[in-house]
């Protein structure tokens, strides 16, 4: 299980990372040029990837964080996004049918669409999977002339980030953004900085297929109580109003056209 | 054919023609250019309001069928028929919105084969499939039989307990799994409406307001129908002249007592509401003045509390008037509920508030009118609402014959609508075209800020810019302008600073002041320069040098960077000036350019007024110092300073 | 101004088009749709070679020229060789047809478009004078009949003065708008007016009156019944 530390007081905002990535994705430099001003945050199908500027003349990389529990996986219904053993949350444009329940379901706004194609596919970073498997850096790591990114192990990561952490207590925060949020991302920050303009949440939020996961499994069960419940109340009902004639044919004085009259009448 | 149904049929049949031409646009140039959708709203009007909405207003299919099959309240038997078909009609309409809403509309069939258990929307798309299965096999008996198809028919008749109960399940499945969809958002959906218990409120809100909408449509359908209170619904107020008694027909009472549920079950769904919000404390909310909290208000007294309130009431729930405007008013609630969940709840959320392009609207409404359109015609061919149906059949012998032979079919159906149809269409369409067409939308959004200057020159090497923003286009030879600043790879020295919707860097970034340098900043060389001066090591030296004259703590334009002369001292004297220097040659025209302008008309001034420094530097600039050297005076306070010339002399 | 021009050029121009397409189509479909519950069965008995010569003789109405309205025929006549040639084959509206149809047509001179345009703009006062002052024309003429003239003229007119600024009194934008805009009205009025002939032409003589009666056999009837020289 692979991931990726940013440590936000590296970051000089030079957009390396940026163009590396535009190049390793191969999209349309010149409409990732023109997205990087209309997208509030930069982020685009064109480009996957982008600099957040933070208060204090402060940068952050804003891409996909890999969340070990993904809600866009969770969400996707025909499975076209899915995490790999290595870490990544990978998108297979053959399957998708252009739903974008995964752009809604994100907590980080992250996948983007083709909106302009007439043949649109969801665009997201894939933590340059390829690169990865063959035991390459991902573009954007490789990119970075300030080493703000390393790549690595995920365990490992996070003690490296406890420990940078340690030896300039005075300088970070206490806190790897990234260890528990919406169950822990392959994607993780260390700051200076508040980072609440990269959607991290004030208070660390459980996983989001947590809330889900819990109510989708009980689907059978739901289903089998609520047909079990209409047979047996039809079966009660149907008995009742059987007894019901039964003893009106023992009567055999009422009609039953009067009955159902007074009935209307509450 | 009353000239109101006719209307109302003209004005259906306008929307569906909108809708058609709306869909074909959205299938050739794709989302982006036919609606408002983008990155920070991904679901719109189609999704919600036409999927969302739309399928749990039809929740009459699986509330009638269980009242009457499952509660055996016989009662309501009528109203199955009708049930059946809103259902159908309301679920094929949704879908089919639903096909130009996904991007890659031919792959809808992808989650039959492709499964992911565990997304709520995998689970929604099945049941939604099956469930309009069934209510295709419940609404065919009806249709067969008018084809002749008894035994076909007898048979689905047969097995009808059957599929009820399956749709029940399916359908309690599916509305509360709509509202399970947006449990996924639980930072992005406003606080006031999301909530653990979405499915719940989605199921109860989606049963009671498919009752209301029924009744609704029962009592408008009535009223276009069949005017005639004896066998239909009473249509005067239901009470006599002097306002003492009741009139309402047998089944005007049936559907106040379907009012009655409903209300009732809107009743739960209120007090749910605020337990829920009592629950995760967020009670405060409903009063922080926000518009949030005014429409949350709002949905919920249209929804729930208007509809209880008029239903309770029993002569308003016994008077047609009175319990239709309970059920629309519910049904209207319950649409406006889902666009808040769907819609409205993420505006907090997002950068600029999301409102559907026309063609959204025109698709969304059209499909709605088409599946209006298909009920009146099933209804008027086949036995939905049996008592009026059986009264026109008696009435006329038009639709008995209707399908005696398909030629008659086509005859009676054609003919009587085919030339106001098609007048319709004619109208229609081209409107649709000038209200859709994205190429005359794109116009909109650039502000006309560039246009090639026809007539001018063809080959549109000269367009008509409006440079400086100020509404006054001027004729810019971009070719020239391209060659001058360096052939193709110039282009970001004028395009790179674009700002969004806006096509180029302003004149006046450039050409501010006749001795501005008439080229952006040359960043790149100054980086090279900068970084070899000082000989700066690490991986990449250029990155370092920004600092070295912008603030890094600021946004680094222009405004926040070093000012040129604090380097360039030297370079700003006369004569030393950094473009001759470095042989930029950048200003050097223009500069020349305004300088001939002025001086060479200064110089004929000068000996035909006789004033001989009119041509001298000081005329216009205030000193030759570099810092000063940038600021002529403006030629008005020349004009008033004719004195001190004069005196030089 | 502009950019009523703009508007009235580019989108306003397109759907205007499109509402005469459609309903000239309209007409087409309720005609052929009439043709075949009507006379479904008798269409291969047709006389179509009266209806072929009947049409013929109204193309090239030399027939009429000899005798009867002479005058008001010939001009008629003329008249409409420069409505068709004028608008379509102009060098400036084959502009038009290449941005919007993608069609490339061929091109009339520039002194010959002004000599037709002149032309026709003549033989439409005259054709209005005539549905004035001539009693049999005023007699046959409904108020629709000179509006409609009146329409054709408003396009060639402000068309004609826009392209010669030397003699139009009025500015550029002015003349240009009201030729966009008068032609534009034009192409609605097409498919529900009469001037929608100029694709039921064909139709009428299909299903008219040629099924049962001989060409001019409506001029016999009058000869019998009224004087000789009267026509229906």
């Amino acid at each position: 299980m692979y991931g990726i530390l940013v440590d936000v007081t590296r970051c000089t905002g030079c957009e390396k990372c940026v163009d590396a990535c535009i190049k390793a994705n191969n999209s349309n430099y010149e409409k990732a040029q023109i997205d990087s001003v209309a997208a509030r945050d930069g982020l685009s199908a064109n480009r996957l990837s982008s600099i957040i500027k933070l208060e204090n003349g402060h940068f952050a990389r804003k891409s996909c964080m890999h969340c070990l529990e993904p809600s866009c996986v969770s969400a996707c219904l025909v499975g076209s996004l899915t995490k790999t053993p290595e870490g990544a949350v990978v998108y297979d444009p053959s399957k998708c049918i252009g739903c974008r329940y995964c752009m809604l379901a994100c907590p980080f706004h992250i996948p983007r669409y083709e909106w302009d194609s007439t043949h649109p596919y969801v665009m997201k970073c894939a933590m340059c999977i390829d690169r990865i498997q063959d035991g390459k850096l991902p573009a954007c790591v490789e990119a970075c002339p300030e080493q703000a990114m390393i790549f690595g192990h995920r365990d490992e990561l996070l003690k490296k980030a406890r420990r940078r952490i340690a030896a300039n207590p005075e300088k970070y925060i206490n806190h790897v953004w990234g260890e528990r949020e919406f169950g822990g991302t392959a994607v993780m920050y260390i700051s200076d900085v508040d980072l609440g303009k990269l959607d991290w949440p004030k208070v660390p939020a459980s996983a989001i297929p947590e809330l889900t996961e819990p109510l989708i499994s009980k689907t059978p069960v739901i289903a089998m109580s609520v047909m079990g419940g209409i047979l047996s109340i039809n079966w009660i009902i149907g008995r009742r109003m059987k007894l019901a004639a039964e003893r009106r044919s023992q009567a055999e004085n009422l009609e039953p056209e009067v009955k159902k009259d007074q009935d209307d009448e509450q | 054919m009353s000239s109101k149904l006719r209307i109302i049929k003209d004005i259906l049949w306008f929307f569906a023609f909108l809708a058609l031409i709306a869909g074909i646009f959205r299938l050739w140039y794709g989302l982006g250019p036919t609606t408002a959708l983008s990155d920070e709203m991904p679901w719109g009007l189609w999704k919600v309001m036409n999927m969302i909405a739309g399928v749990a207003i039809s929740t009459s299919g699986f509330t009638i069928g269980f009242l009457v099959y499952v509660l055996k309240m016989e009662r309501f038997r009528p109203l199955v028929k009708p049930a059946i078909l809103i259902a159908f009609l309301g679920y094929g309409s949704s879908c089919l919105a639903l096909l130009f809403d996904i991007g890659l509309p031919h792959r809808f069939w992808h989650p039959l084969v492709m499964w992911n258990e565990h997304s709520f929307l995998f689970e929604v798309f099945w049941c939604v499939m099956l469930y309009f299965t069934v209510t295709t096999i419940e609404l065919s008996p009806t249709i067969l039989k008018r084809f002749g198809a008894e035994k076909l028919s007898h048979w689905l008749h047969r097995i009808a307990f059957g599929v009820v109960v399956v749709g029940i399940t399916l359908s309690s499945l599916h509305h509360s799994s709509l509202g399970s969809l947006f449990l996924v958002t639980p930072l992005r959906l406003h606080a006031l409406w999301y909530s653990a218990w979405l499915p719940l409120f989605f199921i109860i809100s989606a049963m009671a307001a498919g009752l209301m909408f029924i009744i609704f449509v029962r009592i408008a359908y009535a009223r276009l129908y069949d005017p005639d209170p004896i066998y239909g619904l009473r249509m005067d107020s239901g009470i006599k002249s002097n306002g003492s008694e009741f009139f309402a027909t047998p089944q005007m009472k049936n559907l106040a007592l379907l009012g009655a549920i409903a209300s009732s079950i809107l009743g739960i769904y209120l007090i749910l509401k605020f337990v829920d919000l009592a629950r995760a404390g967020e009670l405060m909310l409903l009063f922080n003045g926000s518009w949030e909290s005014w429409l949350f208000m709002f949905e919920l007294f249209v929804a729930a509390l208007l509809p209880i309130i008029l239903t309770v009431i029993p002569r308003v729930r016994r008077s047609p008037a009175g319990l239709g405007t309970a059920a629309f008013l519910a049904s209207f609630g319950l649409v406006l509920n889902r666009m808040n969940v769907g819609i409205f709840g993420y505006f907090h959320d997002t950068a600029q508030p999301y409102f559907p392009s026309l063609a959204e609207w025109g698709l969304s409404l059209g499909v709605i009118a088409a599946a209006a359109l298909v009920f009146m015609f099933i209804s008027e061919q086949f036995p939905i609402f049996d008592e009026s149906w059986r009264r026109r059949m008696e009435k006329s012998d038009v639709f008995t014959y209707a399908f005696d032979k398909l030629s008659h079919v086509w005859n009676t159906v054609l003919m009587s609508g085919l030339q106001r149809v098609t007048l319709i269409a004619v109208l229609a369409i081209p409107l649709a075209w000038l209200l859709f067409y994205p190429p005359f939308k794109a116009d909109d959004t650039t502000d006309g800020r560039i246009k090639p200057a026809i007539g001018l020159d063809q080959t549109r090497t000269v367009l008509l810019i409006d440079g400086n923003r100020d509404g006054v286009k001027t004729e810019f030879p971009h070719v020239d302008h391209q060659n001058r600043l360096g052939k193709e790879q110039s282009c970001q020295k004028c395009h790179h600073i674009a700002m969004p919707r806006d096509n180029a860097t302003p004149c006046y970034r450039c050409h501010s002041n006749m001795l501005d340098s008439a080229e952006i900043f040359d960043h790149f060389g100054h980086m090279q320069l900068v970084a070899e001066k000082e000989k700066l090591d690490g991986l990449h030296p250029k990155n370092h040098s920004c600092s070295n004259c912008h603030n890094p703590a600021l946004p680094n334009t222009a405004s926040d960077a070093k000012a040129c002369t604090e380097c360039h001292k030297e370079d700003m004297k006369l004569g030393n000036e950094p473009y001759a220097r470095l042989q930029l040659a950048s200003a050097s025209p223009y500069r020349s350019a305004m300088h001939e302008n002025c001086i060479e008309c200064h110089k004929k001034e000068e000996i035909k007024q006789n004033k001989p420094n009119l041509a001298h530097c000081s005329t216009c600039h205030k000193s030759l110092e570099p810092v000063n050297l940038k600021i002529a005076k403006s030629a008005d306070t020349i004009k008033a300073l004719p004195e001190p010339l004069t005196l030089a002399r | 101004m502009e950019a009523w021009i703009d508007f009235a050029k580019g989108p306003l121009f397109a759907v205007t088009f499109l509402i005469m397409i459609l309903g000239l189509a309209r007409l087409l479909i309720i005609q052929l749709y009439n043709l075949i519950i009507s006379k479904g069965g008798r269409l291969k008995n047709a006389p179509w070679k009266s209806i072929l010569k009947d049409a013929a003789t109204w193309f090239f109405p030399v027939k009429h020229l000899i005798k009867g309205t002479v005058i008001f025929s010939a001009f008629s006549f003329l008249f409409h060789i420069g409505v068709i040639i004028v608008p379509v084959f102009l060098a400036d509206h084959i502009v038009l047809w290449e941005n919007f149809l993608g069609a490339n047509l061929p091109a009339i001179g520039q002194g010959l478009a002004d000599f037709l345009t002149l032309f026709t703009i003549g033989c439409i006062l005259v054709l209005l004078f005539m549905r004035i002052f001539v009693r049999r024309q005023r007699a046959m003429s409904k108020p629709m009949d000179y509006f409609l003239l009146v329409m054709v003229l408003f396009p060639f007119l402000s068309g004609y003065l826009a392209s010669h600024p030397g003699s139009n009194p009025f500015t550029w934008e002015s003349m240009m708008l009201v030729h966009l805009l008068s032609a534009e009205f034009l192409f609605v009025l097409i498919p529900f007016t009469k001037l929608a002939h100029i694709v039921l032409y064909f139709f009428d003589r299909i299903s008219g009156l040629h099924w049962q009666l001989r060409p001019g056999a409506g001029d016999r009837v009058a000869k019998a019944l009224f004087d000789e020289e009267a026509r229906v």
